[in-house]
């Protein structure tokens, strides 16, 4: 009865968010206020009605109700209970219902915080956001339901989950990443209204930008989440592996980022309209052909879905549609948004010009290296190749400094123009960095290492100049401000990780047995102990290290139902410093194959990231915004009403 | 405002770049879900012969040649070790060795030492081992991801392919029982 009920509850969504689509788009095209308030009220049932589906569904999956198929096959009696609940995202279909509901969320959320929108553009934003949605569940009902019962059936104890899956990484990482990607629907339908009504000012963006903040600090969040995840679950010390599903989530994140930066301008200067619908359009465009990437398996993958043909072509046909009437809409409207600015020489406008131009290049760069596959097989008539690691790394580190070199004189520049002369002292500070970061290599490895002072160098200039400014502001500091340098700062400290962990890491595979004693790095590791430790699904061999006095205890799971074999590596956490031991095969003769690294600021890339989360987060609560967005609402909505 | 049109004609004409390229890519979207599924990879190469080359071998550096691979069916397996997967198929392949299955490595764009060292460390299985640095060979090879494992008859022709590493299961059901075929073959003649 449960999953019917479910079922039952996820069609009054579906047919809600048909409702919205509707109400929304006649109450502003007809001018029925009254229509647009209706949307309002079916935003939020939708949202009801998804909840209940979604918590419905998971009772099933803590009852162990294996007669629904989906539960049978992800599932099992012994998974602890808040693993039960998580398994529910574990594959294509709950987790589809959990993007359903992420995005019903958004759209209620928007209808409840839109009180100061003129109703036409209100109508519009909500119609759009339930028309996104009919789709999304259209596909869920019918090529992806996981409300299914297993016929005929059978008495199981469930095939058991993933077991990469069985962690806390799980628990958290999706809900973040969909929260983030789903959020950007919200960017998405203001530019289309904005396309519909032909209204685009500072207004327009100044409703935009908490919606487009918050959706990326989820979404950075997610993506922090996410490489924390692969570096301790997947065993192997590694924090990124550019792979096609991280990618995924990478290209609506630079594009946001861009988005971000852009919409600052379009709200202070009046410019870059055009290209700010363009990238709120092409944001959300990309999350969904990361989805269509990840779910349709025309990319292989190590965290892929399964593959399923059918599931592909709808997939894809939401994206096309998507994109396609939503870029025809720009190409037919976008002309109308004329920017008049002007400004000269090195000024604030060019550095955010920059950061678009980089980051759209940087996306490019990935777009196509991801994609490449897919490219050659065409052309090729099925052959197939695969970019590994370098190729990104040597078109994407070089676009990413000299981002960050921009970043670094954003504290000193103004708007329209910037004297010289206000530079000068930041070049010092650059010369201080550069000095710096050369004893940085020496002190670490005794050599120089040109690139990492580089990277080192330009970091401590951003941290510098930023927290000079935010020093010299200190008595008249906003929140969007405020979020802003902190955001700067977290990615500098991003940087400084990446660049210490990448260049310094130790790492060595050996053959070790009981008893061995083994010096990596400065340390010295002893083998004291192996035992097989009894959790509730799996069996494992421990193996017992000892560094000084840290205890490391790497696992090797055997998961018992699907017979598979999972790497726990021991973590040592530190903020300057990681230790990691992982424990691998056995190699005959009492001896195991164990890989033992040591990873310098590891812990400072998911540092940097969470700081810029956190200020994504301050910037949206800046009452400066409210305050406007209330007076600059009724500007625009009185003198525009009978133009349309 | 006739000049204004003029200046804003070209920009205009841009607007349709983004919607443009965007059904091109639509276009390379469903045409690639017209391949099957990916489990099933197929080769072009299936049934040829093994494309020529020569490339070092990773301990001594010396070119080997065609004529360097062994005289009856083996596997040719592509692995790294930036590889994760490469790891968890490692100690299949020690067991394959150890029946006296010979496997010729293919070190694909990867680095000497590291590799070396790893086959120090956690066991080396390979009969003979190449190195393609650069990942030409692969692209001849057809190598989309690795690991990827291909079984070769004695007469040098690619008879089977696997992508992603190989299970002991997926070994035992699926590789061992062509491989047996090959060397039955061969018997015969």
């Amino acid at each position: 009865m449960i999953p019917e009920l479910a079922h039952f509850f996820c069609v009054l969504a579906f047919t809600s968010a048909v409702a919205l689509a509707f109400a929304g788009f006649f109450g502003a095209k007809q001018r029925q206020p009254v229509w647009v308030k209706a949307a309002k009220q079916i935003a939020i049932a939708q949202f009801l009605f998804l909840l209940c589906s979604f918590v419905l569904l998971d009772i099933a999956f803590l009852l162990d109700d294996f007669t629904v198929q989906y539960v049978a096959d992800n599932s099992h009696t012994l998974l602890p209970w808040y693993y039960k609940a998580s398994a529910m995202w574990g594959d294509h279909e709950g987790s589809f219902l959990l993007w359903t509901l992420v995005m019903a969320g958004w759209t209620g959320a928007v209808a409840l915080r839109s009180e100061s929108l003129s109703y036409d553009m209100r109508g519009y934003v909500l119609s759009v956001l339930g028309l996104i949605n009919v789709a999304f569940l259209l596909f869920l009902l019918s090529a992806s339901s996981p409300f299914v019962r297993a016929f005929p059936l059978e008495v199981t104890t469930g095939s058991d989950m993933n077991a990469i899956l069985q962690d806390f990484g799980h628990l958290v990482h999706p809900p973040f990443l969909y929260l983030g990607y789903v959020g950007f629907s919200v960017a998405f339908s203001f530019a289309v209204a904005a396309l519909l009504t032909g209204r685009i000012d500072a207004a327009w963006a100044r409703w935009s930008r908490p919606w487009t903040n918050t959706a990326w600090a989820l979404l950075t969040v997610g993506i922090a989440l996410g490489s924390w995840w692969a570096y301790y679950e997947l065993g192997w010390g590694g924090w990124w592996f550019w792979d096609p599903v991280e990618n995924a989530s990478f290209m609506p994140w630079l594009a946001g980022t861009a988005l971000i930066h852009s919409l600052a301008v379009t709200e202070k200067r009046g410019a870059f309209k055009s290209w700010t619908v363009l990238l709120a359009l092409l944001t959300f465009t990309l999350c969904l052909v990361g989805a269509f990437l990840v779910r349709s398996g025309v990319l292989t993958s190590v965290h892929a879905f399964a593959i399923d043909p059918e599931r592909g072509m709808y997939l894809a046909t939401i994206v096309a549609l998507v994109a396609c009437l939503s870029l025809s809409l720009y190409a037919f409207r976008a002309a109308r948004l004329r920017s008049r600015i002007s400004y000269h020489g090195i000024s604030r406008e060019l550095l955010l010009l920059a950061n678009n131009v980089l980051l759209t290049l940087a996306l490019a760069v990935i777009f196509l290296y991801t994609l490449y596959p897919l490219f050659y097989e065409w052309f090729t008539d099925g052959g197939r190749v695969s970019l590994g690691p370098p190729y990104f790394n040597r078109a994407f580190v070089p676009l990413m400094m000299l981002l960050a070199g921009c970043l670094a004189l954003v504290p000193i520049s103004r708007w329209k123009r910037t004297p010289l002369q206000l530079f000068r002292p930041s070049l010092y500070i650059l010369g201080g960095a550069f000095v710096l970061g050369l004893f940085v290599p020496l002190i670490l490895s005794g050599a120089l290492h040109i690139g990492v002072t580089v990277c080192v160098a330009v970091a401590i200039w951003i941290l510098s100049t930023h927290l000079a400014d935010l020093y010299r502001s200190r008595r008249s500091l906003i929140l969007s401000f405020l979020g802003m340098s902190i955001a700067h700062m977290g990615f500098a400290i991003t940087v400084i990780g990446v660049t210490i962990t990448s260049g310094f890491s130790v790492s060595q595979d050996l053959r070790l047995a009981v008893g061995d004693e083994v010096r990596v790095g400065d340390r010295t590791y002893v083998f004291e102990d192996l035992r097989v430790v009894h959790g509730p699904n799996y069996v494992a061999h421990q193996a017992q290290f000892s560094v000084g006095d840290v205890r490391l205890l790497p696992e090797r799971r055997q998961y018992t139902t699907r017979n598979t074999v999972t790497t726990e590596a021991a973590i040592r956490p530190g903020f300057t410093n990681d230790l990691l031991v992982s424990l691998g095969e056995p190699v005959g003769e009492g001896a195991w194959a164990v890989r033992i690294q040591e990873k310098p600021l590891i812990r400072w890339i998911w540092l940097g990231a969470f700081i810029a989360a956190i200020a994504g987060f301050l910037a949206v609560f800046d009452v400066r915004y409210r305050r406007l967005k209330h007076r600059e609402a009724r500007l625009v909505q009185e003198p525009q009403l009978g133009s349309g | 405002m006739a000049a204004d049109k003029s200046v804003f004609a070209p920009l205009r004409m841009a607007l349709w770049l983004p919607l443009i390229a965007f059904i091109g890519l639509c276009v390379v979207f469903f045409a690639s879900l017209k391949f099957s599924p990916r489990t099933e990879l197929p080769s072009p190469l299936i049934d040829r012969p093994i494309p020529t080359f020569s490339l070092p071998e990773l301990r001594t550096a010396a070119v080997r040649t065609s004529a360097d691979l062994p005289e009856e069916a083996f596997l040719l397996n592509v692995w790294a070790t930036w590889c994760f997967p490469c790891r968890e198929e490692h100690p299949v392949l020690m067991d394959i060795a150890a029946d006296g299955i010979p496997i010729v490595g293919l070190n694909y764009k990867d680095d000497d030492s590291k590799a070396i060292e790893w086959l120090n460390s956690i066991g080396d299985p390979y009969r003979l081992n190449l190195v393609d640095r650069e990942g030409d060979f692969g692209i001849d090879l057809g190598v989309y991801g690795v690991p990827a494992t291909y079984l070769i008859d004695s007469a040098r022709t690619i008879r089977y392919k696997h992508i992603g590493p190989i299970s002991r299961v997926q070994w035992r059901e699926e590789l061992a029982p062509i491989l047996r075929s090959l060397q039955g073959n061969d018997e015969q003649v």
